[in-house]
């Protein structure tokens, strides 16, 4: 597949009988490759996902898969879409092969095709040996890997992931970044998430909101060098540590023998025993744009 | 003192959770139009209470006693009956919003969650109860036979007979669901026939709803004034066609004498209530869903954990598992596949009834062959009947169960669902028709009535009509299983011919009653479609 774009324009969400805006003003111009929306929890970022995967349209604003106004034409990005919501369920009565051709039947995909395709899906998402269980049996973990399996059913060119690794297991998340990895060469991938070192691990691109607006697009070195010469190490007995919080914005606390090591985010040195830290990480990048935004909006 | 306040904290919170919806002010609108049309205008078509003789219809003056125990009555009789269906769910949120799990970690003791859910229960019911004779008061105004107010005289017979029979039907409603079986659509069915035959058979000897102390008041005051009522017939509900011929005669009745006969049956009914709410909580499962699976006789052994064993072991890499792309051409969207899967996952619905499942395929093969070899009168007019009600359970979760698993947006954000999922699942449900209904179908055919089996077959497509678009709108199973079951008793079961919606009765056949069904067929599909349109479009 040659070229693919999806345009967000200027999208707005109000819910109805609300003065609330879930997404405010909201332009992304995305690209194959993984893009990563990181965001606090009710930043704005499901309703964005439900935006591009047609579940909801916009207040106002366009989205465009290929120039094709996917508000007007839903079906054209539904045909090439794999999603994976937040939060969704599963017949409890059927088991995973029953579930998943049932899905591969909704999505249009050949009967024979999808016979193979569900083996692969589950040996992927490591259910080969549950999938005569009836999925009502199964764990959060293993319907969050249904989930992931469906999403993947048709062979998406554009994939959805809402929340995709929550519930899953240390194996689980490093093979489904693995997988993210493999896909994001000829398709575009967005993966939102709060769980920063996802996106650290697999996204080219990383878009930032916060209270439903656009705070940061860049790559990950980008965004790095953003907190570079700002992440400070600092040792302080435990008794300061509400005073140290009240000042500063703290990345993370150790407790070690020899007191709390710290990591501050500032601007200039915190106190005089403080070290440059070597290497920032994206939480830290991530933490500061929203400092930073947060208190823009309370000036 | 603790106990009470916690049982306090329980219903409101119940209370206010199932007001705080439209659901429940739809309710509130139609318990208001219901008190209107209870009292019936001097010129109405229909009459609620009386006597009719050939040449007279004999009420009351419409004053505050009659209005209030005839609304009384009237309301006892429909909430019993409605009630039961706006309640029913109440313990259900708890496990659906995952609530329940966090009050079954609590201290709270079962009783007390339980008494507290029925008492919720209660306070609903008594809402619409309330509403209805606050209706009532203004329908003695709007009717303007007497002006002057007795609260006492209008509200005492739903103090008395009301009120007791609220806490029953709440705390039936809690019961059914805490039994496993009773939860759900069975239970809905279940609650259904108990209502509509095991009453009736009680009502002789044993006075429920206070009919017979009240009729037994109001026609001592009636023939004090007209002799000739011992003669007429009692009419209690919706009887059309009564002030056509007949002119109508009114008397003065001046309310029921509360006596300690009274009382006593009112104190058992509400004990009744009591006693069943306090049953429902022996054997609650506490929202574990481990206490309603069977019980395992053997335990298998466990592989001893082996730490030695581990230490030595290498550390093995990920499996690779390489995901083959696929071909453009197996993406063809095929209907047969999609309506198949429709007709799987609707059979699967059996499971929920361990016991329905197994039994029901063998009845339901029974009835197939019975339709298939019987005359063709009990074929058509008792097998057939049969052969429908058998899969009401399967019916009425088409269009409900998207989002009752919450599979909404996995499936919506799927490409042309609207035509293409929708479609599948009505054809899912006919086809479901067709295979149970076959045998009296091939009955028809092989005795050359033509007319039957196309009456026949719009009653094939009438049935997932009605589930699938009842489904779509509500939301709900339980409007379908409550509608479809009313009309299938009064219809085709009772013989009454405008009813006959499946073409069992040769007369209806005849008149031609399937064309109507047909053209209402058409109608809900067309519903159908534009409500999940709009589900769809909401998001």
């Amino acid at each position: 597949m040659g070229f693919m774009q999806l345009l967000i324009e200027n999208v707005n969400k109000q819910y109805r009988g609300s003065d609330f805006f879930a997404l405010r003003d909201l332009s992304l111009d995305i690209g194959p490759g993984i893009m990563g929306l990181l965001g606090p929890n009710g930043a704005g970022k499901s309703t964005l996902m439900r935006i591009i995967a047609t579940i909801t349209k916009p207040t106002h604003g366009n989205v465009h898969w290929n120039g094709i106004d996917i508000v007007q034409q839903p079906d054209e990005i539904r045909a090439v879409l794999g999603y994976l919501p937040q939060d969704f369920g599963v017949y409890p009565n059927l088991n995973a092969d029953e579930f998943l051709h049932y899905m591969a039947a909704i999505k249009g995909v050949d009967h024979k095709a999808a016979k193979e395709r569900i083996e692969d899906l589950l040996t992927f998402v490591n259910l080969l040996d549950a999938r005569k269980r009836p999925l009502g049996n199964y764990s959060g973990g293993m319907k969050q890997r249904i989930g992931i399996a469906q999403a993947l059913l048709n062979d998406p060119r554009i994939l959805i992931v809402d929340e995709p690794t929550v519930g899953l297991d240390p194996e689980g998340r490093a093979r489904f970044r693995h997988l993210l990895a493999e896909l994001a060469g000829d398709r575009i991938v967005i993966l939102s998430t709060h769980i920063v070192s996802d996106v650290e691990a697999t996204a080219n691109d990383i878009a930032i909101i916060n209270q439903g607006q656009l705070l940061v697009r860049s790559s990950p070195e980008d965004l790095l060098q953003l907190v570079e010469g700002k992440i400070w190490d600092l040792i302080i007995p435990s008794a300061e540590l509400s005073a140290a919080k009240q000042k500063h914005l703290l990345s993370s606390i150790i407790r070690r023998k020899d007191g709390l090591h710290i990591r501050v985010i500032a601007e200039s040195r915190p106190a005089q025993e403080a070290q440059l830290a070597s290497a920032p990480i994206l939480e830290e990048a991530f933490l500061y744009c929203i400092s930073t935004h947060r208190g823009a909006g309370t000036e | 003192m603790n106990r009470l306040r916690v049982l306090y904290a329980i219903m409101r919170a119940g209370y206010l959770n199932k007001v705080r919806t439209y659901r429940f002010l739809i309710i509130l609108c139609l318990t208001i139009v219901a008190g209107y049309i209870f009292v019936p205008a001097i010129d109405a078509d229909y009459v609620t209470l009386g006597w009719g003789s050939s040449t007279t219809f004999y009420r009351g003056v419409y004053n505050s006693a009659w209005i209030g125990a005839m609304v009384a009555m009237l309301t006892g009789i429909f909430l019993t009956l409605l009630g039961f269906f706006v309640v029913n769910d109440t313990i259900k949120r708890d496990e659906q919003t995952r609530v329940g799990e966090i009050i079954a970690t609590t201290p709270l003791k079962n009783s007390v969650y339980i008494v507290g859910n029925a008492l919720c229960n209660f306070a609903v019911l008594s809402t619409m109860a309330a509403i209805v004779l606050m209706a009532s008061l203004g329908m003695q105004l709007v009717r303007g036979e007497s002006f002057a107010i007795d609260l006492w005289a209008l509200g005492a017979p739903f103090l008395v007979f009301v009120l007791p029979l609220m806490l029953l039907v709440a705390s039936i409603a809690v019961l059914f669901e805490t039994r496993p079986m009773l939860r759900g659509g069975f239970g809905n069915i279940m609650y259904l026939f108990l209502w509509m035959i095991g009453i009736p058979l009680l009502s002789d000897s044993f006075d429920l709803f206070g009919i017979i102390s009240i009729q037994s008041s109001m026609s001592t005051a009636g023939l004090a004034e007209y002799p000739e009522i011992a003669q007429s017939g009692f009419v209690l509900g919706f009887s059309w066609g009564f002030t056509q011929d007949r002119t109508l005669a009114t008397f003065t009745w001046l309310g029921i004498q509360l006596t300690a006969g009274i009382l006593q049956t009112r104190l058992l009914v509400l004990v009744l209530g009591i006693v069943i709410a306090l049953l429902a909580s022996v054997h609650f499962s506490r929202f574990d869903p481990a206490r309603e699976t069977q019980e395992i006789s053997e335990v298998p052994p466990l592989d001893v954990f082996d730490m030695d064993e581990i230490s030595k072991s290498v550390v093995a890499p990920l499996k690779e598992v390489q995901l083959r792309p696929l071909d453009a051409k197996t993406r063809q969207f095929r209907f047969r596949s999609l309506a198949l899967a429709e007709f799987r996952l609707i059979l699967k619905e059996l499971e929920n009834f361990p016991f329905l499942g197994v039994y029901g395929f063998a009845v339901a093969g029974v009835l197939l062959i019975a339709g298939l070899l019987l005359p063709l009168n009990v074929a058509r007019e008792i097998m057939l009947p049969l052969a429908w009600f058998l899969p009401v359970l399967i019916w009425s979760k088409m269009g409900t169960r998207e989002a009752h698993h919450r599979t909404d947006q996995l499936i919506f954000s799927s490409a042309k669902v609207l035509r293409r999922q929708l479609a599948a699942i009505w054809f899912a449900g006919v086809l479901l028709a067709i295979i149970a209904g076959s045998g009296v179908a091939l009955n028809l055919a092989l005795h050359g009535e033509w007319l039957g089996v196309f009456a026949w077959g719009v009653g094939a497509l009438f049935i997932p009509s009605l589930a699938l678009c009842l489904g779509v709108w509500t939301g709900s199973s339980k409007v379908f299983e409550f509608l479809y079951t009313m009309l299938w008793y009064i219809g085709p079961l009772n013989r009454t011919e405008p009813l006959d919606f499946m073409g069992a009765l040769p007369g209806s056949v005849e008149a031609g009653i399937w064309q109507f069904y047909l053209a209402i067929t058409v109608i809900l599909l067309g519903l159908a479609f534009v409500g999940r349109k709009w589900q769809i479009q909401r998001g």
